[in-house]
């Protein structure tokens, strides 16, 4: 009787031992590590916050799905939590807190110059690495030795588009900047006011308004009778698709030169045929010239989303890239100054090929992403590649402006 | 201050009249339902907010006709209006607090069910009317000139209805009156679902127009509701010509301001010439003291 009752139970744990054998999923799970976004998922950036969500999403699942990262001979799955920062300063020093303190995160991945200069308050003594997107020099310093920039800023950005317009647009001699009045346009007027003479060019018109605008009849009204050929905008902000529209109505014949990071959905706000010839540092996936890790990341966001991932959907994917390579890099999962010293030493297998942080000497400490940027210019619909300005370049068109 | 030439300042003018034409569209239907219901619709904006994504689902998406799809928009907005005011708004009838309060939830609702629906990315509705207008060294876009014929012409019509009609008369009547309406047999709830579907569609209406111009967002409600709020306050609570008087003045003061003297300074210079007329006339330019 004993014999017939325990017959059915011995059948059910072989059955479910065999069972869990060849199942796909491990015994016991892998540990997990966690890594925390900071991105403005709703509010006037929200465009871009879900893009550079979305890329690190994608990455995370993609590591994920082949195992997860390796560390000191342990297998790790990455968990990825996002909070939302609402493109507004205290709403991201909130959500920071509660990744850090609530969550447990050691590594966090902002968006939005505003976000991470506040956020640096939180991140730095709690010595929990910050990286991510933001626009101003003052990002990186010696006094922020937890703080890594994943993007390139507009210190950079705006020189070598300068730089690249004397070279090749010598008729472009006129600049203009109509900008959100947000910590960036200061940059961009210093920037441009030191660039421009030195490239031959003469900087005309500083308009800067409220980055709720939508109607920039008065702007306007007042920059085209100085008649410039080339605006400088700033791509991130929620007015820009009609500004760009409105421009072109007032009769604007240049070119617009975009500042920042471009949202995919663009080119619908403003008007393709208003967007041409309009010069980026965003790459066209078609083109030869951008390297092939984000050629063919672009055709697996696409494939994934239907939407452009944009370059905060490059940003994203590449925070989790290097977070991934440095734990593995440095064999720890918890030990900042670990990570620290790999971030600082190391170089990076990414969607961009081989990178590495650098520029000590322009910005007092080697935390600068050193990536390729890429001209394109918006032409017939669509994003048409047509240079690429390496580290090395970069850094002597920096000298060359900053005296540095 | 530079190029101080007649065609700027001509410029700076079209700039101001086009303001004016649109906010006085988004604004009639506010002063209406406040003249007649006794109710300051905190929510107006969200359906001029309405209007615009309805034109954008129907036009953008759809392919539907421009001027279709507009019209399309303002009817289903209408018909939110009418179960607004009836199920809501009635109920709260000249009680200020309780509106209040009720038309935060609305707006609430309606940004948040727009956001879930449609997300968080802006929409554009493609231009329709490519081109400007030149004249005299000012220049004007197709598009804004549409605008401001559109305007004009759904004013006129709502203004001839209220005028010339015999519902208009009513509404009139009970705006004046509505315990005498009452009295003469005039179904007080009914005129004020008119009004309602008046207001509600004239806002949809503006929200559809402006969309090629300006993104479709949640957020598009808020500005006109503070606008159309100081055009009535200036105008006169529930005076159709002072609303009408008032969009413009506000069109031009922004317009001259926002050019000369910058964008930060145009709010401030709006409110002291509100603060100025009402200090001088406290009922507005065409209000009048009144039991309601």
């Amino acid at each position: 009787m004993v014999r017939r009752r325990f017959i059915p139970i011995f059948v059910m744990f072989v059955v479910l031992g065999t069972i869990q054998v060849f199942s796909s999923s491990p015994a016991f799970p892998a540990e997990e590590v966690k890594l925390g976004f900071a991105y403005p998922i709703s509010g006037p950036a929200a465009q871009t916050g879900e893009e550079g969500m979305r890329g690190g999403q994608m990455a995370v699942k993609e590591i994920n799905d082949a195992g997860g990262i390796t560390v000191g001979g342990k297998k790790y799955l990455i968990k990825l939590i996002v909070e939302d920062s609402e493109y507004s300063t205290a709403k991201a020093v909130s959500a920071v807190n509660k990744l850090i303190f609530q969550d447990g995160v050691k590594w966090v991945g902002i968006q939005g110059t505003p976000a991470f200069l506040a956020s640096r308050g939180v991140t730095e003594p709690a010595k929990v690495i910050l990286t991510g997107l933001a626009s101003i020099r003052d990002v990186l310093s010696p006094k922020t030795p937890y703080t890594f920039r994943t993007s390139v800023g507009a210190e950079a950005r705006t020189p070598i588009q300068q730089v690249w317009l004397s070279e090749n647009r010598p008729t472009v001699k006129r600049i203009g900047l109509i900008f959100a009045d947000t910590q960036i346009a200061k940059e961009m007027v210093e920037t441009l006011n030191r660039t421009c003479p030195k490239v031959g060019q003469e900087f005309v018109a500083t308009e800067l308004h409220d980055p709720a605008t939508q109607d920039f009849s008065a702007i306007l009204t007042r920059t085209m009778p100085k008649k410039p050929d080339g605006i400088v905008i700033n791509l991130a902000t929620k007015g820009i698709g009609p500004m760009i529209k409105q421009s072109r109505e007032m009769g604007f014949k240049g070119i617009f030169i975009g500042a920042g990071v471009m949202p995919g959905e663009l080119p619908d706000l403003a008007g393709k045929q208003n967007m041409e010839g309009t010069l980026l540092l965003t790459p066209d996936v078609k083109s030869s010239v951008t390297p092939k890790g984000v050629r063919d990341f672009y055709d697996r966001f696409r494939s994934k989303y239907s939407v452009e991932p944009g370059e905060s959907g490059l940003t994203g994917y590449l925070d989790v890239q290097i977070f991934a390579q440095t734990l593995e890099k440095s064999g720890k999962v918890d030990d900042t100054d670990a990570w620290k010293s790999t971030l600082e030493t190391q170089k990076f297998n990414t969607i961009w090929g081989e990178v590495y942080f650098g520029m000590k000497d322009f910005y007092g400490i080697g935390h600068q992403i050193m990536i390729p940027l890429l001209i394109t210019e918006y032409k017939d619909g669509g994003l048409r590649g047509i240079g690429i300005v390496k580290p090395d370049k970069i850094s002597e068109i920096m000298a060359r402006i900053w005296g540095k | 201050m530079e190029n101080l030439s007649a065609s700027y300042f001509l410029q700076v003018i079209v700039n101001g009249f086009y303001f004016g034409s649109w906010l006085m569209l988004a604004s009639l239907g506010l002063t209406l339902l406040f003249g007649v219901a006794h109710i300051f619709n905190l929510a107006h904006g969200e359906f001029y907010m309405l209007g615009g994504y309805g034109t954008w689902f129907f036009f953008a998406l759809h392919k539907i006709n421009y001027w279709i799809a507009i019209l399309l928009s303002m009817f289903i907005v209408a018909v939110m209006g009418i179960g607004v005011e009836r199920y809501i708004f009635r109920r709260f009838r000249g009680n200020l607090l309780p509106t209040i309060a009720v038309c935060s939830g609305l707006i609430l609702i309606f940004d948040n069910t727009v956001t879930a629906v449609f997300g968080t990315v802006y929409k554009s509705i493609p231009s329709v009317f490519r081109g400007s207008l030149l004249f005299w060294g000012a220049r004007i876009s197709i598009e804004k000139t549409a605008i401001i014929l559109a305007s004009l012409l759904l004013t006129s019509l709502a203004i001839l209805f209220i005028f010339y009609t015999k519902p208009g008369s009513a509404i009139r009547a009970v705006a004046e009156d509505q315990e005498g309406a009452a009295l003469q047999g005039i179904s007080v709830n009914k005129v004020c679902a008119l009004t309602m579907v008046i207001g509600s569609s004239l806002a949809a209406g503006a929200g559809g127009l402006v969309g090629p111009v300006y993104s479709i967002s949640a957020e598009m409600g808020l500005p006109i509701l503070l606008k159309g709020s100081i055009a009535i306050a200036l105008g006169g609570m529930g005076s159709i010509g002072g609303v009408l008087i008032a969009s413009y003045i506000i069109g031009m003061v922004e317009s001259f301001s926002a050019t000369f003297l910058g964008a930060e300074i145009s709010s401030m210079i709006l409110f002291l010439t509100l603060m100025v007329i009402l200090m001088v006339k406290p009922t507005g330019l065409r209000g009048y003291t009144s039991q309601h």
